[in-house]
């Protein structure tokens, strides 16, 4: 239950209320998740005073604050593109316009489109108050350790110019997917492949120059990929399915270009 | 904390607690339209408002959040048009639209709806479909399947920007020529529907007869949706009692023990807790909760709390506490020590020797062939004809084992119940139910109050779908009333739905089908084991249904047609899952999946044409109902012959709409230009229905006349969101001879209304619609006597029986009137007074199935297995429509409903009986921008046994699709599926054989 609700107006007051050690005390951003965590016992830091909702680019470098909402991402991404389209698998208009991307990448299991996608790109969290940079890989490995006290997302950051692919299979065509894989390409040829549907995080298939089966590599990386929603075999195929179809669309805009 | 939220314009201020949620503090400020579902993950949006102009879910929001902010619920959008002296502008456009084009059915999600088509309307006047669609895609609505919510957007988009649009009388559908003339043609595509004028009305193939009706055929607007769309407190929860506490239930965590120790004293003792009950502490009386005549048709196997648990999320203890948390906090401190007992969650193991048995309660009462000892929660053994000769008299057998799952009603309003002591210490219970005169029998002796100290009210519904025919929680509200003496809420949360509610019952059915290679079907024998889960309400009756319509469809052709050879057995058993219980179609859709899936192979395997195949067996007009002399709900069976079969007129205007002879067997149209892996497919699937239970169902109407020469009725009947208050008004008014808009319709109310049934088995506007033609028939008799004598006065001779009940008048042939008004006011107060009133009641011999031709279009993956539905159409013979508009919108929202049965829905538990879905993000159903395409079309035929000759179309639409669907992947890439939902793994598993 949440039993005190800060709304601070500088981002010092901010990280001074979040670094106390009791009562444990949580930064709040949309709202979408820690207003449904009836179980614990918390303070929340409402974040919407301290002006970390822009999207901006510098060089080839965007930096969205960590309050933007899905939806601000959505109108800048476009629905049709891969992004736009995983923004609209994990979450509905209504929970875009409140749930912030911060806050996505917190709580995300590994089901989450978006988060595949974030992965695939490549996207870092600028952590406060030391500005430490963070891959979305490496935060769902550590983040099982707990979150420490007085550290706030301040943005994520992701690199422009790559090219993104986004593929999914579902019940309906706006279910969570049981299965979804997303691919990057940088302008160096550099791919990153991750994939999603499945445990507790999305998973990293692999990250070089392209040259190798990543398709087979997808497949290998959920061969063991069973739970009450499929199959590790249904996964191990999807993966391959999945992951060919984003390298083969990478492939379609690379001609196109 | 203090607030001041700027709400509608209003600076309010407030407290609230840091943990409370915008919606918590709304509706504590009496802002009712903001509604709640349930949920935990904001997945339903009924609680929408507009935050800075955009929607958001009030409940995903803490109200300290909302500070500085403008906030807009719907309470700020138009007004009732008579408000007496004070002029208002009346209703919103787009309420105007949603009124008009039946996009309001139950209108629990209405609010939320109209405030995201406003965002959606400010920032874009000229919204295609998609974007309405998308506008929409955050509610959750179980009802319309959309399409006519969409449809209002539209209309109310072209009227704001000054277009005229057409209204809904002159949209051409109630004419012929355009539909397929009933002589063999060349079909040809259909059109492709769309504009705001065509989509809400339905094509109907109209009868001479009902020309000249003016109420009865006509898109009348619904009698309640004037306040529904304005976010009314009309629905259960949307009371606030001086007093009131809030309930909450213990849950089992196990699926099958015995309570060794229970200890609530810290529970008690907590401050703000003022009760705690245990099995202990309240009367241990048997009964059953499905909401069903006196008696029961099932056994006797429930207590309101029992020393025992059947399942994850039996009930073990109840709390009332001053506030939502503080229950919860009391729910943690009980302490519980379970004896745990073998598990058994496998149908199959039910009955076998050395099953553990799951009541073995000394209280136990069986019914019919129900037998505790085995699990065995009821059994159905029918044999007509001679099932072995038709055999033996088959050229091929055909024998398959189908499968269906465990589904979900999801009204998106929860169970929700209010009760509290009166001023003469009769106890009230306001309550969300599709049974209010069951709910006060059947409470009665669990509660130890006679019946007449009870009293039920049952205010709006936010749909129901058969789950609010349990009498699911209204005891334990009751008894904490009767504890504290205190006002009690309780309602069910989202997860508590899943897995302290009802289902459909799942089902494993062996159908064994003889036939000739001309296509002729000798015999036909069904085995069903159903798994009724802990508890066996509706266990009997829900499984008969499935052999009783499913099985009766297709009697055989030639002499197999006068003697059809039919056999169904079931076995409905215990097990420790969630009970099932009634489910729109009630048993019928588990029929049909394997019943259509079996008539596809079989027509595919003999080589003939799948409808014709179907056709030349199917039953047909003048044709014996074959189950109505061997079973009836439990009851003696009596033989029942079928009058009205618009069978083959629905597969022939439904083809030539769906342009089915284009598609089916085309293989050039099966192949996706481009895409090798996408693979397109038709199918169809047949199907007949019910109309009430014949002998039993009695529906009961009021009507009196008031000074103005309105009307009041009174209806027991119990309107949960299909529109049968309008539908009965519009009886009363064509009868009466005026408008609906003078026929006040009131229902229900135990102390006030007639008994009714309730609703379900399709009974409400046949039956209860009989007894409303009725008391409005003894009315008008009274009328055109008194009229006939104030006429005489005047010097007009005319006998009453020649009196012409129209326009709001009596008149005479010679056109001599006066109008109901005058009528009126002589009757109650000029001469010889008396009230003009009538109270009749029916029940019906008949039962008049509905059919219908079901056509689906799909489109598959082959590489993934993942099925998209891109098109589903209907045409359906529920005898004359009375409400085209709400018609269709049954048939649309329960085509929906279907079509999550067929692709995503069901409900799965692990080996210890853990379920996987406890919320409708992982139970997924399906949402407004990502539908096929829906059309519904009425070919009417003229039920003899009904004044108006209505026949029933509530629950029709949800017989057909999934196996429609399952035939069309089938046709698509030859995927044979024997289980649904048609899931992409295993349509992927499918594939690989």
């Amino acid at each position: 239950m949440i039993i005190e609700y800060h709304r601070p107006e500088t981002m010092a007051a901010a990280l001074s209320l979040l670094a106390r050690p009791q009562p444990l005390t949580l930064p709040l951003g949309g709202g979408t998740t820690l207003t449904q965590m009836h179980d614990l016992t918390c303070a929340v830091v409402d974040l919407q005073r301290l002006g970390l909702d822009g999207l901006n680019g510098e060089g080839d470098v965007i930096t969205a604050g960590a309050v933007l909402t899905l939806q601000g991402l959505m109108d800048q991404a476009g629905s049709d593109t891969a992004l736009g389209r995983a923004l609209d698998l994990e979450a509905s208009p209504h929970q875009r316009n409140r749930s912030t991307l911060a806050g996505r990448m917190m709580t995300a299991d590994g089901r989450s489109p978006l988060a595949t996608v974030m992965m695939a790109m490549d996207a870092r969290l600028v952590w406060l108050p030391e500005g430490q940079e963070v891959g979305l890989a490496e935060w769902f490995a550590m983040r099982e350790g707990g979150r420490k006290p007085g550290l706030l997302v301040a943005s994520l950051t992701w690199s422009a110019g790559m090219e993104l692919a986004f593929e999914a299979v579902a019940r309906t065509p706006k279910d969570r997917p049981i299965v979804c894989a997303a691919a990057a390409r940088w302008p160096s040829g550099s791919i990153r492949a991750v994939l999603g549907g499945f445990g507790n995080a999305p998973m990293v298939v692999y990250d070089g120059l392209d040259g190798h089966d990543i398709v087979k590599a997808a497949r290998k990386k959920y061969a063991q990929a069973g739970d009450a929603w499929a199959s590790a075999e249904y996964r191990q195929e999807m993966a391959g399915v999945l992951m060919k179809r984003c390298l083969a669309a990478l492939e379609k805009k690379e001609g196109q270009a | 904390m203090n607030l001041i939220l700027n709400i509608n314009g209003n600076a309010m201020v407030c407290e609230a607690s840091a943990a409370e949620t915008l919606m918590d503090v709304l509706r504590r400020l009496g802002y009712f339209s903001v509604k709640h579902g349930g949920c935990k993950k904001g997945e339903c949006g009924v609680c929408a408002v507009l935050f800075d102009g955009k929607p958001v879910n009030a409940c995903q929001l803490l109200a300290g959040q909302a500070e500085g902010h403008s906030i807009q619920t719907i309470e700020a959008s138009g007004q009732h048009p008579e408000q007496g002296w004070r002029k208002t502008d009346g209703l919103s456009v787009l309420q105007q639209a949603f009124i008009e084009s039946g996009a309001i059915q139950c209108g629990y999600c209405t609010p939320a709806m109209l405030l995201a088509a406003q965002a959606l309307l400010e920032k874009d006047s000229h919204p295609s479909e998609a974007q309405v669609r998308e506008a929409f895609a955050s509610i959750l609505c179980r009802c319309t399947g959309y399409l006519k919510p969409v449809q209002a957007v539209l209309r109310a988009a072209a009227i704001l920007r000054g277009e005229a649009v057409e209204p809904l009388q002159a949209a051409p559908a109630q004419g012929s020529v355009e539909w397929t003339p009933l002589t063999p043609a060349a079909p040809e595509l259909p059109e492709t529907p769309g504009g705001v004028d065509t989509q809400v009305m339905p094509k109907i193939w109209t009868l001479p007869k009902t020309d000249g009706r003016t109420v009865v055929g006509k898109p009348e607007r619904k009698v309640d949706a004037v306040k529904l769309a304005q976010g009314k407190p009309a629905f259960t929860a949307d009371l606030d009692m001086r007093g009131m506490l809030v309930a909450k239930v213990l849950h089992s965590p196990v699926a099958h023990a015995r309570i060794k120790r229970i200890d609530a004293s810290a529970a008690r003792a907590l401050p703000g807790v003022a009760a705690v009950l245990t099995w202990q502490d309240i009367p241990r009386v048997v009964y059953s909760t499905a909401g069903q005549s006196d008696p029961i048709p099932g056994p006797l196997d429930t207590f309101s709390l029992d020393n025992k648990v059947r399942f994850v999320g039996d009930r073990v203890a109840f709390v009332a506490a001053e506030s939502a948390e503080i229950a919860e906090q009391a729910l943690r401190l009980i302490e519980v020590e379970y004896e745990a007992l073998p598990v058994l969650l496998d149908s199959r193991e039910a009955m076998k020797p050395g099953a553990v048995r799951i009541h073995d309660e000394p209280e136990y009462v069986n019914f019919a062939g129900s037998d505790a000892g085995r699990n065995l929660a009821a059994d159905i053994r029918i044999d007509i004809g001679d099932v072995e000769k038709g055999f033996a008299e088959a050229d091929r057998i055909y024998e398959a084992e189908y499968e269906v799952p465990k589904v979900q009603q999801a009204h998106i309003e929860p169970h929700v119940v209010v009760t509290y002591w009166d001023e003469d210490d009769r106890l009230v219970i306001r309550t969300s139910t599709q049974v209010p005169f069951h709910v006060r029998r059947m409470l009665a002796p669990v509660l130890e109050l006679p019946v007449k100290r009870i009293r039920v009210i049952k205010p709006r519904i936010g749909g129901g779908f058969g789950g609010k025919q349990e009498v699911l929680i209204e005891d334990v509200a009751a008894h904490l009333t009767i504890a504290t003496r205190r006002p009690v809420r309780y309602e069910y949360t989202r997860e508590e739905e899943f897995t302290a509610s009802r289902s459909r019952h799942p089902m494993r059915i062996r159908l064994k089908t003889g036939v000739k290679l001309d296509g002729t079907i000798t015999a036909n024998e069904m085995h069903c084991l159903t798994d009724t889960g802990a508890y066996g309400c509706h266990a009997l009756t829900v499984t008969g249904n499935t052999g009783h319509k499913a099985m009766a469809l297709y009697v055989g052709d030639g002499p197999y047609r006068k003697s059809p050879n039919i056999r169904f057995y079931a076995d409905v058993v215990y097990t420790n899952h969630p009970p099932a219980g009634a489910y729109r179609g009630y048993g019928v859709p588990q029929g049909y999946w394997a019943v259509e899936r079996q008539m596809e192979h079989i027509a595919r395997d003999l080589n003939l044409d799948p409808i014709a195949f179907r056709l030349k067996n199917a039953i047909r007009p003048g044709e014996l109902h074959p189950f109505s002399t061997a079973w009836s709900e439990g009851r003696e069976p009596r033989p029942e012959i079928i009058h009205t079969v618009g069978l083959e007129q629905c597969v022939q205007q439904g083809k030539a709409a769906f342009g089915w002879d284009e598609r089916y067997g085309n293989a050039e149209w099966r192949t996706v230009p481009g895409k090798p892996h996408l693979r397109r497919g038709v199918g169809v699937a047949l199907a007949m229905q019910g109309t009430a239970i014949p002998y039993l169902d009695m529906g009961g109407a009021s009507l009196k006349i008031n000074d103005d020469g309105s009307f009041n009725l009174l209806i027991g009947a119990t309107d949960l969101g299909t529109g049968s208050d309008t539908v009965l008004g519009q009886m009363a008014a064509e009868v009466l001879g005026v408008p609906l808009e003078d026929i006040i319709v009131y229902s229900s109310d135990t102390d006030f209304t007639p008994f009714d049934v309730g609703a379900y088995a399709s009974s409400t506007t046949y039956i209860s619609g009989a007894a409303v033609v009725k008391a409005a028939e003894q009315v008008a008799e009274r009328i055109r006597i008194r009229a006939a004598a104030m006429l005489g006065e005047r010097g007009v001779k005319v006998s009453p029986e020649e009196i012409i009940l129209a326009d709001r008048k009596a008149a005479a042939p010679s056109g001599e009137a006066v109008t109901l008004g005058e009528v009126a006011r002589n009757a109650l107060h000029h001469n010889d007074q008396e009230q003009i009133m009538a109270v009749a009641s029916y029940k019906s011999p008949s039962a008049p199935p509905p059919f219908a031709a079901q056509f689906a279009e799909v489109l598959v993956d082959v590489e993934t297995g993942q099925v998209t539905v891109e098109r589903l159409l209907m045409a359906v013979d529920s005898g004359v429509i009375v409400n085209p508009v709400l018609a269709s919108g049954q048939i649309e929202g329960g085509m929906v409903q279907a079509l999550g049965y067929a692709v995503c829905e069901e409900m799965v538990y692990d080996e210890a009986g853990q379920p996987r879905e406890v919320d409708l993000v992982d139970y997924h159903i399906f949402r407004a921008d990502e539908m096929p395409e829906l059309q519904a079309m009425f070919i009417e035929t003229d039920e003899p046994t009904h004044p108006f000759g209505v026949k029933a179309v509530a629950e029709i639409p949800l017989d057909g699709v999934a196996p429609a669907v399952g035939n069309a992947v089938l046709d698509a890439c030859g995927a044979s599926l024997l289980v649904n939902p048609l899931t992409p793994e295993r349509v992927w598993r499918a594939l690989k054989k």
